[in-house]
């Protein structure tokens, strides 16, 4: 039986520790995540800072902008201040599970199945493609309990509705895939299809260099045209 | 949409490649921005039952485009 309890220790907005607890009892594939604020912790630690940010708009961009593109302000936050700004976001579900702080959103997920998910607020896109989607995220760490049939998290979606249940989804990052990789999960059609269908590459759970769960910040991107 | 390619990358290193049949899935690739909510991020969703309050960290969500500001 083997039990693993991840804890995470956040200190400050700016420096949070992390420590991983394994106990072994014996019990195989329980895994359980938890969150602690303001224990102290010695030993063991992967220190992340925040770096710092433009004050609005868009930050620097990073090195895997393409050539030409520009950021669109109304459809871009840097989650700077200390609350969410409701001229670009508008509230899905549990607003007490979601808060600004640190130059990050930090958004939560309850035992109960309710998370504090938000969505864009109207027409803030920037239309027709060409475009290019990046978000720079982090994750819990540890193992995944199940492989692809979990799904902790639903984020950074690119989405386009025409009506109820008629969306068109660009899954930046969509969920855990065993083990280590956020998937990329590219297209949900016009209807509910979630099969990737119609688009000639690879979905799925990716492998690729980066341990997208080791608790580091990563930056996903998406070009389109 | 010009073509319907698409590229997903992770920390600059592409994970996925290829195009979208705009035929079978217009919806997604010929917005129109008069639908019923446009484009828009989403952030947060699904959730397994975990024994624990979860979380993720988003620094940024950013659009681009050419020309946009």
């Amino acid at each position: 039986m083997s039990l693993r309890i991840t804890y995470f220790f956040l200190e400050s907005d700016s420096m949070i520790k992390l420590i991983r607890v394994t106990v072994a009892l014996f019990m195989p594939l329980i895994s359980l995540t938890a969150f602690s604020y303001g224990a102290d912790v010695s030993s063991n630690l992967s220190v992340n800072v925040v770096p710092p940010e433009a004050t609005g708009g868009c930050g620097t961009p990073s090195p895997y902008v393409p050539a030409g593109y520009t950021c669109k302000t109304a459809a871009s936050d840097e989650f700077n201040g200390t609350t969410l700004d409701s001229t670009k976001w508008k509230d899905l579900a549990n607003t007490s599970l979601r808060y600004v702080s640190g130059g990050v959103l930090h958004m939560q997920y309850a035992p109960d199945g309710s998370n504090g998910g938000i969505m864009g607020t109207g027409n803030n896109g920037s239309g027709d493609a060409p475009f290019y989607l990046e978000t720079r995220t982090r994750w819990p760490t540890g193992e995944d309990t199940g492989g692809e049939t979990n799904w902790p998290f639903s984020s950074d979606v690119w989405q386009y509705c025409s009506g109820t249940g008629n969306c068109g989804e660009l899954d930046v990052d969509q969920r855990f895939c065993a083990n280590q990789d956020i998937n990329v999960w590219a297209w949900r059609g016009g209807g509910n299809t979630w099969d990737g269908a119609g688009y000639t590459g690879t979905v799925g759970c990716l492998g690729n260099s980066a341990n997208m769960r080791d608790g580091n910040f990563h930056i996903l991107g998406v070009q389109v045209w | 949409m010009v073509d319907g390619t698409a590229i997903f990358t992770t920390d600059g290193q592409v994970v996925s490649s290829g195009k979208v049949d705009i035929n079978t899935y217009p919806v997604m690739v010929r917005p129109t921005l008069t639908g019923f909510s446009g484009y828009h991020w989403v952030i947060g969703g699904s959730v397994i039952y975990w024994p624990y309050i979860i979380e993720m960290q988003v620094d940024y969500v950013r659009t681009y485009c050419p020309g946009c500001n």
